[in-house]
């Protein structure tokens, strides 16, 4: 009887043949190529879409638990009470091959839409997501997931986590609806004996070398819970950065939406909403039009203050951000303002002057 | 389902990556296998696509019946407008009707609604919104240094020293301001030409801010100290004519007239002049002004004679601030040239057009955008106007639209019911870039692909359909085609084009022409580099309107990363419409104490034409009275205050630099 917490194998031909057997209950979702080459995570008819050659798609996962724009109900104006329509109910999903930094993403959105107001857009989606992830057998030079408690493979997170020991992948039971699935499988998965259990540690201990920890978030945390910026550093930046929005576009811990109504016509409309960036200006704008981070140099520090701050690590224990290296790419100050470099100029150059000691006092 | 698709907004043409559920456009990435964007985008890039589907979106061909549009079928919207065109054309003749194209539609449509005007319409009136950014270009650049003469965006990447003129690249084209920043970081020397301060000026090696209009001074000048400090390039083309026709711009004379400092103009000769590799970028700071295009032959001037030219890292980029700006000016959207930049007077090119298009041609060059504008009622009875919101975008604007309401018919195509569209006798619907295939060309000659990623909203159409339609209805066997199929024909007739098909421009990033393309920022060689001459310098036009008693501040209009054109489409952006919704005008500290008035209050904004209402920033960024006002439309449209006056060799207006005063609210 499959537990949680095991470890199994199971065979290539056979994980694909369950993804194939599971479409007629619940979208599959897997990485596949597309024409120029990148990898994508779509949609897929059968498990032969599904490619095995990719690190990660550049475009967050977390699309598929928070789209970029959703329709939350429609309106319509009647005689008396406007008549509300909910959104179309959401359909069971499996994302198969995620990698290990965006199921930590997925941890850190799990969190976000819980507490005090469990957000039931995001939950209805949530429940009906299963996740089979796929562990990082090496890294891109952009990682550093190590630095962020977001990889190579996780403890937890994932329905089932996969690790490739070629051909055959050892499994991480993770949810008893990770025991479900197993159970779907065709011809059991044997026990992981120790030798392959050694091998995945191999595997996992070589990624972990493999990359450079670039980003030493502690001391950066450290600076930035104890307000001790030179706020030389923070007006460069804001100078430096050019408000495109995309680090939080593809950050897969950033999680803030607009709402907005959108009229059709005279008597119906829609509310959705949809994506927002804390680097855009209307972000904060108040309805007296009063911005509270009007300058680009504010919205810049409110990011990094809110990624490394203390607070999340205290709270959930790890900081906003996954390690995904997402960022590095996507930013137009390129090498300046995506967070490994940040934390590294915090670090370097955001040190304040120390205070003067009296001397001979 | 993710679709590769180009950008529609500026000239830097990044790959986008459309995401497509249910039929729906839903969001936008960026390509990472792009060789220019390379994984980015800026704030249009990311949220533009929610255009696709704004609720207001045109779904239906419109006819004015009785005072108002009211819906038709396309037979009825056609037939319509082709009669229409041919009662002004029975009256008046083919010149009397105008053809307005747009810098954003595909190569395609572009070429096809050229071979419409002249060959069906039998009128050269035919131009875009080009005319009013990068006119110049065509009459400064193109003839000295040749068709197709502009520079790579990656040149950036392995040049010396980059100067700027009239471009705040970082608003602009994000992705060439971002390259800049790069070259910088890494030691590069950028020297950045304009009368104001920019976000990334304070990252500059040298700037220089001389007073509106006088560009034309400062560059002749450079050339003249680069002569006198020997920082020429030895191989240069011999400049014994250039050193006598540039010997009064002395450094003293640049000085008193520009404003900027002896030493600073000897610094930036230096930086460029003795540079291994340097480039120019520039702007329509530079391009807007009386001497729009003498001001670019001096920048062809200096890289000619500084070499900087025809190897990898040199060259002159023009920044096209849309997306198929430069493919609407090669596909010969333009009065006075043929396809290709050929001239109109060129027999050969002539005849080959004519053999082409089965059709004789007019063989008078026509009239360009303004002046349709300002003939309208009188030469010019009729407008058809694609993808151009020209109520919104012409200078002179509450004049341009008492213009248009001369006009006795008024076509206009586009997605939404824009202002301009508000006045017209018929309203075609046409699709977004999300609905039809294509290609675009950015403005570094690159012609990429535009990909179908949804169908048409509605009975909306592409325009290389709508024009079709319409050309067989005034009696032209226009076949339907495939948009790979009238890239066949345009990639025949249009020279630079030759070669190219859809299947080579699927790769990532697509292809620059013309195909056979040199290694290095010009498509010709460093021989013939040397065979070409310098262009002779004309006189000095002072700006058509300076500052005098009754508008005594210089105004300078300008864009910002949200409003750069119109704002047609990115005020339909529920993300982008909150980027800017006030309009400002920046004004010198010192001016604003001397008025007593603070950042944040109201303030009226007056010229000799019209007038605004905009939020006051008070910064040391603008120089002493001088007002800078954005591109905005809330309160009145900056395009409202603007100078129509053209520049007698591009007949580009002078929209830069007028004169204005200030009046309390």
């Amino acid at each position: 009887m499959t537990q949680v917490g095991q470890k199994l194998v199971v065979e290539r031909e056979q994980m694909l043949g369950l993804l194939d057997a599971l479409r007629k209950d619940m979208d599959i979702i897997g990485p596949t190529k597309m024409p120029d080459g990148e990898v994508t995570f779509e949609h897929i008819e059968s498990s032969k879409e599904i490619t095995f050659d990719y690190m990660n798609d550049f475009d967050p996962l977390k699309r598929y638990l928070l789209p970029a724009k959703e329709d939350l109900f429609t309106f319509k104006l009647g005689q008396k009470l406007p008549k509300l329509e909910a959104a179309s109910p959401k359909k069971p999903q499996l994302l198969f091959g995620v990698r290990s930094c965006d199921v930590q993403g997925f941890v850190h959105m799990d969190a976000f839409f819980s507490g005090a107001y469990q957000d039931n857009y995001y939950w209805e989606r949530r429940n009906q997501t299963t996740i089979i992830s796929m562990a990082c057998n090496r890294p891109l030079d952009t990682c550093f997931c190590i630095c962020c408690n977001g990889g190579p493979w996780l403890e937890r997170g994932f329905d089932l986590q996969l690790t490739d020991l070629g051909g055959r992948f050892l499994v991480d039971v993770g949810s008893d609806k990770g025991v479900d699935l197993l159970g779907r499988i065709k011809g059991a998965p044997s026990t992981a004996s120790e030798k392959e259990e050694s091998q995945r540690q191999a595997l996992m201990q070589a990624c972990d070398a493999q990359m450079i920890p670039t980003a030493y978030l502690a001391k950066a945390v450290i600076q930035i819970t104890n307000n001790r910026v030179r706020d030389e550093l923070w007006e460069k930046m804001g100078a430096e950065c050019f408000s495109c929005g995309g680090c939080t576009h593809v950050c897969p811990c950033c999680t803030c939406f607009d709402v907005q109504d959108c009229t059709i016509d005279e008597t119906t409309g829609v509310r959705f909403r949809c994506w927002d960036s804390c680097q855009y200006s209307g972000f904060t704008r108040e309805a007296s039009s009063h911005n509270p981070r009007a300058r680009t140099k504010e919205r810049v520090k409110r990011r990094f203050y809110h990624k490394l701050s203390y607070a999340y690590i205290h709270q959930d224990g790890h900081p906003g951000c996954v390690g995904c290296g997402r960022c590095i790419t996507v930013c137009q100050a390129f090498g300046l303002l995506d967070i490994s470099a940040v934390v590294k100029r915090l670090r370097r150059e955001g040190q304040p002057e120390p205070k003067p000691v009296a001397a001979n006092a | 389902m993710k679709v590769i698709t180009t950008c529609p907004f500026c000239g830097c043409g990044c790959g986008v990556l459309l995401e497509v559920a249910n039929g729906r456009v839903i969001a936008a990435s960026p390509q990472r296998a792009h060789p220019v964007s390379r994984g980015t985008l800026c704030a249009k890039g990311w949220n533009g696509h929610q255009i696709v589907h704004h609720e207001k979106r045109l779904t239906q061909p419109l006819i004015r019946e009785n005072c108002r549009l009211k819906p038709a079928s396309w037979k009825k919207a056609i037939a319509f407008v082709a009669e229409g065109l041919s009662v002004i054309k029975a009256r008046h003749g083919a010149s009397a009707i105008g053809v307005v194209g747009s810098t954003k539609c595909t190569n395609e449509e572009s070429y096809l609604l050229s071979k419409f005007a002249r060959s069906v319409l039998g009128t050269n009136n035919l131009d875009t919104s080009a005319r009013y950014y990068q006119a110049p270009t065509m009459h400064g650049l193109v003839p000295s240094l040749g068709h197709g003469a502009t520079a790579s965006i990656l040149d950036l990447e392995s040049t010396d020293a980059i100067l700027i003129f009239g471009a705040n690249a970082k608003q602009q084209t994000t992705r060439v301001g971002s390259f800049i920043l790069q070259a910088k970081q890494k030691g590069v020397s950028c020297i950045l030409v304009d009368p104001r301060e920019l976000e990334h000026s304070q990252f500059m090696t040298l700037q220089l801010r001389p007073k509106p209009g006088t560009d034309f001074v400062l560059i002749n000048g450079l050339i003249r100290t680069i002569l006198e400090h020997d920082w020429q390039d030895p191989d240069a083309p011999d400049v014994s004519k250039l050193k006598a026709a540039v010997e009064n711009f002395t450094i003293e004379r640049v000085e008193r007239e520009t404003g900027v400092l002896a030493s600073a103009v000897v610094k930036a000769a230096e930086l460029y002049g003795n540079a291994d590799k340097a480039m120019i970028v520039y702007g329509t700071g530079l391009t807007q002004q009386a001497n729009g295009t003498a001001n670019v032959q001096g920048l062809a001037n200096l890289a000619l004679l500084t070499g900087h030219l025809g190897k990898p890292g040199t060259g002159i980029l023009p920044l096209m601030a849309t997306n198929n700006m430069q493919g609407a000016l090669d596909m010969g959207l333009m009065a006075e040239f043929l396809p290709g930049h050929q001239a109109m007077a060129d027999d050969e090119a002539k005849s080959a057009l004519e053999k082409a298009w089965n059709s004789t041609l007019p063989t008078k060059a026509g009239l360009t955008l303004q002046e349709m504008i300002d003939a309208a009622g009188e030469n010019i009875h009729a407008l058809y106007l694609v993808g151009e919101n020209l109520a919104w975008s012409a200078p002179d604007s509450k004049r341009a639209v008492q213009q248009l309401g001369r006009l006795d018919f008024l076509v206009v195509q586009d997605l939404f019911m824009t202002e301009t569209a508000q006045l017209a006798h018929a309203v075609l619907p046409a699709v977004s870039y999300a609905e039809k295939e294509g290609t675009y060309t950015s403005a570094e000659r690159r012609v990429q692909r535009v990909r179908k990623a949804i169908q048409p909203l509605g009975q909306s159409l592409p325009d290389y359909e709508i024009i079709t339609m319409l050309a067989n209805e005034l009696g032209a066997t226009f076949p339907n085609r495939h948009p790979a199929e009238i890239f066949i024909e345009l990639s025949a007739v249009v020279p630079g084009y030759e070669g190219l098909t859809y299947d080579i421009l699927d790769a990532p990033g697509g292809r620059r022409w013309p195909l056979d393309s040199h290694n290095g920022s010009l498509p010709i060689s460093r021989n013939q580099v040397k065979a070409m001459s310098y262009i002779e310098i004309g006189a000095y036009r002072a700006m058509n309107e300076l500052p005098d008693d009754g508008y005594p501040f210089t105004l300078i209009v300008g864009r910002t990363g949200v409003h750069r054109v119109t704002g047609t489409l990115v005020t339909r952006s529920f993300t982008l419409d909150k980027e800017a919704p006030v309009g400002t005008v920046e004004i010198n500290t010192d001016d604003a104490r001397e008025l007593k008035i603070r950042s944040g209050w109201p303030i009226k904004i007056k010229t000799r034409r019209g007038e605004v209402t905009r939020t006051v920033v008070v910064t040391r960024a603008v120089p002493a009275k001088t007002l800078f006002v954005p591109i905005h439309h809330k309160d009145g449209l900056t395009q409202a205050l603007v100078n129509s006056a053209l520049e007698p060799q591009s007949k580009i207006p002078e929209m830069k630099v007028c004169a204005a005063k200030l009046e309390s609210v």
